[in-house]
């Protein structure tokens, strides 16, 4: 009998079929659904279930039930030592250090990310970075030296690169909305770069939620009785703190809507993104940025762009961009 | 030039496959431009508007994989789709595979009668559970996977230990049992020197140099850095030595680590003092007054140790190992007069760019009273702390293999991506007076070392050529002919670009050394 390691608390209700075997993952589908029965190198997730050691291929069925799940029609209890919770939990904010720590993060991902990644978006030339200047670094008519960049990287991925740059210069200075329909479903990968940079955009919309949430019941200094602007907010985060809870969830519910294509890998990932559900690499690089430790924000990174080929630094390309949009 | 392409409906294939495919792709001959990507609308317009569109691909949805080339006029396109669809198909072979794949352990137990090892690589956190069960199932366990707690690792040990069951790890990369390389490990003869090694690269080195000297192993045991440790306390590092003493096919015992602690040197010590066998040790950067008054033959250098053991495997005098070593020296002196001679006024630091930590050591270890302002980002000795890993200072030695490189990356033996690049700075650096580094050859490391480093070889050329200077690049090679890379034949490619390279690490450092240590003295 294979043992069970985790389960992730998003994993709802259903007779599921296989839709298709990777290398370390069997995917399951129900309806619109899905359920990633994984090994451990990927690790927890909100619908994942992680078995031990190398996954199965005898796994055949998968039904999941109020009260257990069954695989080849084997009963399986939750036990609640195994289950996953993948909400992004914010406990402790210090502004600065948060800010300080989202540096560590950009220039490990600028340092480590793969070539083939939407990293790029992050380097200074940019102008898009966490440090970059505060201007439109991109002209659409702007082609200088390309047929060099062409031969080095193809014609379709230099024009994605052309176009996802200014769909993150929108997200970043201008109408995120725009932004977002420009970038989604661009790119290479099952689940297209610009859906990954997407889901990242909307990890961070929940983060800057969740802390600004910390920091009005906790009363941190940084926020209390100031204005928006000046504790860092930006107009739409703003809105929350005024109590104004529905436009803000509107604001983030308007992000998924438009990020939404008809790729059901993508779909389910930016559902969970939207609720605020991560990997467990993800929470845990979350975890590490409210605390100081170098090291292991470095690690966590690190760790967080093992996933898939690019999808990790993609997400963590949109988590930045995010977190520059929506905090100061 | 021609546009063609398909469309695989139906079939799924994670992003790490999609990306190797295409990268196979755009290396196919005649391949001009190619791209592999899903047929969301947005990448669907964005081949219209590169050229690579053809009309099947309208019908592509977002759920299936487009493939495009494009392809010069002459190419033989059924041969290429044909070989494209080739590549495409292994991810899903596995369904119609033959092999049984155990869903648990104890079918994996059940389903190989007979089988005594598990080797575990899972994630950390789940390893010693798995290790733990292992060992309930009467199997040994080799644990590869990193980042188990010590304290887990005391546990497991010391169960085994009443089991009369070997726990090697965990972190253990090397080990040969019953004439089998285990991981990162080498074909090497099989013969009559027993090893226990708390050092992954280390045990890869003395077993190969053993091997390439015409002797051979009865067994590798791996233990992992952490046993020989204060807190583990050296529990199987001591069982190693008891396994090697009462194994028959063992005459000679030969023990390697970085330095073990003191109080289990001294248990060390008292174990062997209940053998006849000669042992041999080097225990790299430990004081060896620590094993004075044992029967402990003690080396400095891995490759000393290696031919010692050999030496005494053979019954040749021990001796000739001297001898050797002074030949050695002369050799060396001459080649480093000559290359020492070549460099420019500027040119000052020694820069060794490793993939084994222990060989990292070693050379730190190897450079005291020769060299000074020595740093590395995992300094010993008298070794500095670089302030950034990335960046060399005056001499620097750097593991490209340890943790803060390597984290959620592959091991720098399997890819060579981060140490191109830095042979590449340092080149362009110009104080670098030599560059030294390690290729280790075996199961586990990169099956063609030389597709990675050669092109780099040339380019340092190119940039020094540019520049009208010259850089020595001096290499060890840690493997066998029998290894699947075949040690003769990467030495001679590397010989051919001009490379110096060495039998040993040790033998390599000294060289590396000297160059620099001469050019100081005499220009």
């Amino acid at each position: 009998m294979m043992e069970i390691m985790s389960f992730g608390n998003q994993i709802r209700s259903g007779e599921y079929k296989i839709h298709s075997t990777f290398r370390s993952a069997i995917n399951f589908i129900s309806g619109d659904k899905f359920v990633f029965v994984v090994n451990e190198s990927v690790g927890p997730g909100p619908v994942n279930i992680v078995i031990n050691g190398i996954v199965p291929e005898s796994i055949e069925s998968l039904k999941v039930e109020e009260s257990c799940l069954k695989i080849n029609n084997v009963e399986y209890g939750f036990e609640l030592g195994r289950s996953y919770n993948s909400a992004i939990g914010i406990s402790e904010y210090n502004h600065e250090l948060f800010a300080s720590n989202l540096g560590i993060v950009e220039e490990t991902v600028i340092e480590k990310a793969p070539e083939k990644s939407l990293a790029f978006l992050l380097s200074d030339e940019d102008g898009l970075s966490l440090r970059g200047p505060k201007t439109l670094p991109y002209k659409n008519d702007e082609r200088g030296n390309d047929k060099k960049e062409e031969e080095r990287i193809g014609a379709f991925e230099l024009e994605c690169r052309r176009k996802i740059r200014a769909g993150a210069v929108q997200i970043l200075y201008g109408d995120v909305i725009t932004g977002v329909k420009m970038i989604k479903g661009l790119g290479p990968g099952l689940t297209p770069s610009g859906d990954d940079f997407n889901s990242g955009l909307l990890i961070a919309m929940n983060v800057a939620e969740r802390i600004e949430g910390v920091a009005s019941e906790h009363g941190i200094p940084a926020f209390a009785g100031m204005k928006g602007e000046s504790a860092g907010m930006t107009d739409e985060i703003l809105r929350f703190a005024q109590n104004d809870k529905e436009t803000t969830r509107g604001i983030l519910e308007s992000v998924y809507e438009a990020a939404r294509g008809k790729n059901l890998f993508t779909n389910a990932f930016l559902e969970c993104a939207a609720n605020g559900n991560v990997f467990y690499k993800f929470r845990e690089l979350i975890r590490a940025l409210q605390f100081t430790n170098v090291k292991e924000i470095i690690n966590s990174t690190e760790l967080v762009m093992t996933m898939g080929e690019t999808s990790g630094a993609d997400q963590l390309t949109g988590f930045l961009i995010g977190m520059k949009r929506f905090l100061k | 030039m021609k546009v063609t392409g398909f469309v695989k409906k139906g079939e799924y294939f994670d992003s790490v496959s999609i990306m190797l495919i295409a990268k196979q792709v755009a290396a196919i001959k005649g391949v001009i431009d190619s791209s592999m990507v899903m047929g969301t609308e947005e990448n669907k317009s964005v081949l219209k508007e590169t050229g690579l569109f053809i009309p099947e691909f309208a019908e592509a949805g977002e759920m299936d994989l487009i493939a495009v080339m494009k392809t010069e006029d002459k190419t033989d396109m059924p041969a290429l789709l044909k070989s494209i669809e080739g590549l495409l198909k292994p991810d899903n072979k596995s369904k119609e595979d033959n092999n049984f794949n155990p869903s648990s352990l104890e079918g994996a137990v059940e389903s190989l009668e007979g089988a005594n090892l598990a080797m575990i690589s899972v994630a950390g956190r789940y390893a010693g559970d798995v290790a733990m069960r292992s060992l309930e199932n009467g199997l040994n366990v080799m644990l590869f996977s990193d980042n188990v707690s010590v304290e887990k690792e005391i546990e497991l040990k010391k169960y085994a230990k009443e089991k009369g069951l070997f726990v090697m790890g965990p972190d253990c990369g090397t080990a040969i049992i019953n004439g089998v390389p285990l991981a990162f490990a080498n074909v090497v003869n099989r013969g009559n020197i027993g090893i226990v090694g708390a050092s992954g690269t280390g045990l890869q080195e003395v077993s190969c140099i053993v091997s390439n000297a015409g002797c051979g192993v009865s067994q590798g045991i791996g233990t992992g850095g952490r046993d020989v440790k204060k807190d583990v306390g050296g529990i199987m590092f001591l069982e190693g030595i008891k396994a090697l003493i009462a194994d028959k096919g063992t005459e000679v015992i030969l023990l390697v680590s970085k330095p073990p602690a003191d109080e289990v040197i001294e248990k060390i010590k008292i174990e062997v003092n209940e053998t006849d066998k000669p042992v041999v040790s080097v225990f790299l950067g430990s004081s060896p007054e620590l094993l004075k008054g044992s029967k402990i033959h003690a080396c400095t250098t891995l490759e000393e140790a290696a031919l010692f053991a050999a030496a005494l495997s053979s019954k040749s005098p021990v001796s000739v190992v001297e001898e050797l070593f002074v030949k050695q020296e002369s050799v060396n002196s001459e080649i480093a007069y000559r290359e020492a001679a070549k460099l420019t006024a500027g040119q000052k630091y020694l820069r060794g760019l490793y993939s084994g930590g222990t060989f990292c050591d070693e050379t730190q270890l190897l450079c005291k009273g020769k060299l000074t302002d020595v740093h590395s980002n995992t300094p010993v000795g008298e070794a500095k702390k670089l302030k950034d890993k990335n960046k060399s200072e005056k001499n620097t030695i750097i593991d490209l293999g340890d943790d803060e490189f390597t984290m959620g990356k592959p091991h720098p033996m399997i890819d060579y991506t981060a140490r191109c690049k830095r042979l590449i700075a340092e080149a362009e650096d110009p104080e670098t007076a030599v560059i030294l580094l390690d290729i280790v050859l075996g199961y586990g490391s990169n099956m063609d070392p030389m597709a990675e480093v050669i092109p780099v070889f040339k380019k340092i050329k190119e940039i020094t050529a540019a520049k009208g200077t010259h850089i020595p690049i001096i290499s060890c090679v840690t493997g066998t002919d029998q290894d699947p890379q075949n040690r003769a034949k990467v030495v001679n490619a590397m010989e051919a670009e001009g490379v110096i390279v060495m039998k040993s690490n040790a033998a390599a450092a000294r060289l590396a050394i000297l160059i620099v240590d001469y050019k100081g003295k005499y220009k």
